[in-house]
């Protein structure tokens, strides 16, 4: 007994033994470490969005900006509200009528669209619905012939032919349907072919042939076509628009897409061309009274060029068949013309443009001759053609990252050296601090990227090789991953402010990241 | 009825020795062994236990452990259980002497070696080796695992025998490099590898205890041969003679191009703002010819000598050596002497020498509660289960009882 005992004993000591032999945490170890990171090119359109960017022949880089200054909205001037009408079809005579009959009516409606201001004559249909019920208080099953002949789809008149079954004047028999109005054009000359806004509409009505009984009409019994114009939106229209008068008042973010930045830049070259086109068969006057530009500080400077303040008188655009021929007045700004560079290096951050617009200021001269392809109005766009030839003394770009990434799990005390060689004529000084309200710490400050040395004046540069030390230790990872921000401020200097030098499509930096440091080195998690 | 269990390379020498046969007189031997082991000539504990179970391996420690390093270094581990069944029942046909025998084991067996300038740059880092071309090998990690269903027969008296047993290989990894050439540059821009190697695995797909990545036999052989007038006895024992065929998925790479890290070509992703920055595959870089197929390899043969001498009434003297044909173990060699304090409980003490380990100093008990029962547990070196500065720390155990 003694020896079992001694036996369980023996088993149990073994087992908490063995028990105790299992992995609870990962094996680390600090290694010194020199290891390339990454590699890589940097050029100019890495950094700014492709499409504000673009190199001439001869490599220069171009900063081209497009943008419509004002968006007339001239389609709302023919747009067509929902309309409802109810075409009332009265049946002037009682008898008990066969299949077959045809039965005499009452009806002389037109369809009254609700166009207010214009004066429609035709219009073709992008998109809308027309929905349709018919109400009928004849005892007696009808065929019901509803025609529109000034609603046309590939020529053809739209005829809606509806059966009906037997109603009362108390429980009228109601049935309905709609249609799609894309591609539809309207006549709205009426039945007259002279007047505005209007649709001919016809109606005819017979006893069902197939009806198994004849139809018991009664003096007075009606057959109603309602018919709702639901959102219908035009591609073209003709007619008499009326005379409009617009305000311009626009507002733009020049850096929409990039941080302007702050400092002084000496352009060279700049061009500026503000165009107007018009492609509706309306006169139009445009007065620009204002554009100018608000920079960072909030400081306003207005564009200067007299004739773009002298009121314009557009005419309007002739039309043959569905070709349409534009009339288009174009302004073109330069140093010579105005004072566009020093606009420029002024580094609006907004700019605005202020405008009268008047509308067939003469009235209606073409006796309702006016017409409008929506998708090609009246514009006016301004484009901005800066080619990168400048001068730089402390201009400065900022930007403030959200760290949204995941945390990093890596413990690494030492530097990150960050080697670069550069074709930029000019220098850069590189501050890196991570903020979390006004608690603040410093990565890096006045990391210097220096200058390459300009060989020819066709942008032929020696590079230059810097190397950044960036000190990471575990203080900046723990800020890193409490949700810090990281502020980047980059401070760009030429040699010469007053002296410009070309940027080109071949200028770059090659860099390297290198950790230089003890690494944290995680195994078995 | 008799039934046992037990541990360790060789048979449980009170078996041997006992003046109480009683065991042998039964029906069946049931004999449970397991056996783990862990060492190094230059790695101590505390590096290894950290690697195993986790922890932080300091600065000091490593540069310790570095500075003391010989020009080659070797580390292993083996673990091993296995059942085993002695039928002593005249079932053979029918032979008083004879006796048929059935195991069941698992094996687990790993070898290193590596030399110091291998082991500075993966724990102390390649900064110090800046503009310097380190040679890394020759270098060798060997990893395999198997289980064993075995039958044989074996010499009642002597507990000689032999067994045959189909092998179901579960996991092989053999990376041997002869010789791995490191640049740093001056600047870290670059690192810069040239091995020359191979590298085998098994099946990738299967895990787990017999998955069928590979199969193969395994001979062992247990001789041994009692001294005259009881006076102590030669045991041979040779374990795991054989091989496994891997399967047709497994993969055979030879290392043998250059591979030049610069770093991460953060280009495509400058120049495709939103576009995944994916890392290139270092292994695609090393490795040029890859080639899929089923191959051939030795299990890690085992051989053990031991002799013990009987003097005085009760005490013996005891030698042997144990070698293991791999790349990294030497030969071990061992004394020792044991103390019977009755013909059911032994005691012995070990000076052992070589193996994957430097030196170390075991001990063992053995005991056969009711003479129906054996026991036996021991270590090769009590220093590596008090000391973390040990360099080898191992334990073996085996019950049995008799039927």
């Amino acid at each position: 007994m003694r020896n079992c005992r001694l036996l369980i004993v023996f088993v149990c000591v073994l087992s908490f033994a063995l028990a105790g032999c299992k992995r609870e945490e990962p094996t680390t170890w600090d290694s010194s470490v020199l290891v390339p990171l990454a590699h890589g090119r940097l050029t100019l359109d890495n950094i700014i969005v492709d499409s504000l960017l673009s190199a001439d022949e001869s490599g220069l880089w171009h900063l081209r900006f497009n943008r419509d200054l004002a968006d007339f909205n001239l389609d709302s001037i023919v747009n067509v509200r929902d309309t409802v009408v109810n075409l009332e079809c009265n049946l002037p005579i009682s008898g008990s009528f066969n299949p077959g009959f045809v039965v005499p009516v009452d009806f002389g409606e037109e369809i009254h669209l609700n166009v207010p201001s214009v004066q429609l004559k035709h219009a073709v249909l992008k998109s809308g619905r027309l929905e349709y019920t018919l109400i009928s208080s004849v005892n007696g099953d009808l065929i019901c012939n509803f025609e529109i002949p000034g609603l046309k789809k590939n020529g053809q008149p739209e005829l809606f032919v509806v059966s009906t079954n037997p109603g009362s004047s108390a429980a009228p028999y109601t049935t309905g349907g709609s249609i799609d109005l894309s591609g539809y054009s309207l006549d709205l000359t009426g039945a007259s072919g002279t007047t505005f806004n209007r649709i001919a509409t016809n109606f005819n009505i017979l006893v069902d042939p197939l009806a198994p009984n004849p139809a018991q009409v009664i003096a007075g019994d009606n057959v109603i076509m309602q018919l709702h114009f639901v959102h219908p939106d035009l591609t073209y229209a003709d007619g008499y628009f009326g005379e409009h008068h617009y305000n311009l008042n626009e507002q733009f973010e020049v850096g929409e897409n990039f941080n302007l930045p702050s400092g002084v830049l000496n352009l060279d070259g700049a061009q500026m061309h503000v165009d107007v086109r018009n492609a509706v068969g309306i006169d139009a006057q445009m007065h620009f009274t204002n554009l100018s530009g608000v920079n960072a500080s909030g400081n306003a400077l207005m564009l200067n060029h007299g004739p773009l303040y002298v009121p314009l008188n557009i005419s309007r655009a002739v039309r043959s068949g569905d070709q349409v021929v534009a009339n288009t007045y174009a302004y073109e700004l330069n140093a010579s013309n105005s004072n566009l560079d020093a606009f420029m290096e002024f580094l609006p951050k907004t700019l605005n443009v202020a405008a009268d617009v008047v509308l067939n200021p003469m009235g209606n001269i073409t006796d309702g001759n006016d017409f409008i392809f929506t998708a090609d109005a009246l514009e006016a766009s301004v484009s901005l053609d800066v080619p990168l030839r400048l001068g730089m003394h402390d201009l400065a770009f900022a930007d403030t990252l959200e760290i949204t990434a995941d945390a990093l799990e890596e413990v690494f005390n030492g530097d990150l050296v960050l080697w670069a060689k550069s074709d930029f004529p000019c220098e850069a000084k590189c501050d890196l601090f991570l903020i979390d309200g006004s608690d603040s710490r410093s990565i890096v400050e006045n990391a210097t990227l220096h200058a390459a040395s300009l060989t020819s004046a066709m942008g032929q540069t020696a590079a230059a090789e810097s190397f950044i030390h960036l000190p990471i230790d575990t203080d900046i990872i723990t800020r890193w991953n409490a949700n810090h921000r990281l502020v980047i401020r980059v401070t760009l200097n030429t040699l010469s402010q007053t002296d410009v030098v070309g940027i080109y499509d071949h200028f770059g930096i090659d860099f390297k990241l290198i950790a230089n440091g003890d690494y944290q080195i995680h195994i078995g998690e | 009825m008799v039934s046992i269990q037990m541990v360790h390379a060789q048979l449980p020498s009170l078996l041997l020795l006992s003046d109480d046969s009683l065991y042998r007189q039964s029906n069946a031997l049931v004999l449970a062994t397991g056996e783990a082991r862990l060492g190094s000539n230059s790695l101590d504990i505390s590096f290894m236990k950290k690697m195993v179970l986790g922890g932080h391996i300091d600065k000091q420690q490593i540069s310790d452990l570095y500075s003391a390093m010989g020009n080659q270094n070797r580390a292993g581990y083996q673990a091993a259980g296995e059942l085993s069944f002695y039928n002593f029942r005249d079932t053979l046909f029918p032979d008083p002497t004879w006796g048929l025998k059935a195991t069941l084991g698992t094996n687990y067996h790993g070898a290193a070696s590596f030399n110091p300038t291998l082991f500075s740059t993966i724990f102390q880092g390649n900064q110090s080796f800046a503009g310097d071309t380190i040679d890394l090998g020759p270098f060798s990690l060997q990893t395999q695992s198997w289980q064993k269903f075995g039958l044989g027969i074996f010499n009642k008296k002597t507990l000689s025998g032999i067994t045959l047993s189909l092998v179901e290989g579960q996991s092989f990894q053999s990376l041997i490099v002869q010789q791995a050439d490191m640049h740093t540059s001056n600047t870290g821009d670059t690192i810069t590898l040239a091995p020359a190697g191979d590298y085998w695995r098994s099946d990738t797909t299967r895990s787990g205890w017999a998955n069928g990545s590979g199969v193969g036999v395994a001979l062992d052989l247990d001789y041994n041969l009692p001294l005259q007038n009881d006076m102590g006895m030669i045991s041979i024992s040779v374990r795991d003679l054989g091989f496994v065929k891997w399967n047709d998925a497994s993969e055979q790479y030879a290392l043998n191009h250059k591979a030049v890290w610069t770093g991460l070509d953060v280009n495509p992703w400058l120049q495709n703002h939103g576009d995944t920055l994916s890392k290139p595959n270092v292994e695609d870089s090393l490795v040029t010819d890859r080639r899929q197929g089923a191959f051939v390899a030795p299990l890690p043969l085992g051989v053990h000598l031991r002799y013990m001498k009987r003097f005085g009434r009760n005490n013996y003297y005891e030698a042997g050596w144990s070698i293991w044909p791999n790349r990294a173990a030497v030969p071990q060699v061992y004394a020792g002497v044991s103390h019977s304090f009755s013909n059911h409980f032994m005691m012995s003490g070990r000076l052992s020498l070589g193996g994957y380990t430097r030196w170390g100093l075991g001990a063992e008990v053995q005991w056969m509660p009711c003479g129906t029962w054996i026991v036996r547990a021991g270590t090769n070196a009590i220093g590596g289960l008090i000391f973390d500065a040990a360099h080898g720390r191992d334990g073996y155990v085996s019950i049995g009882r008799s039927f």
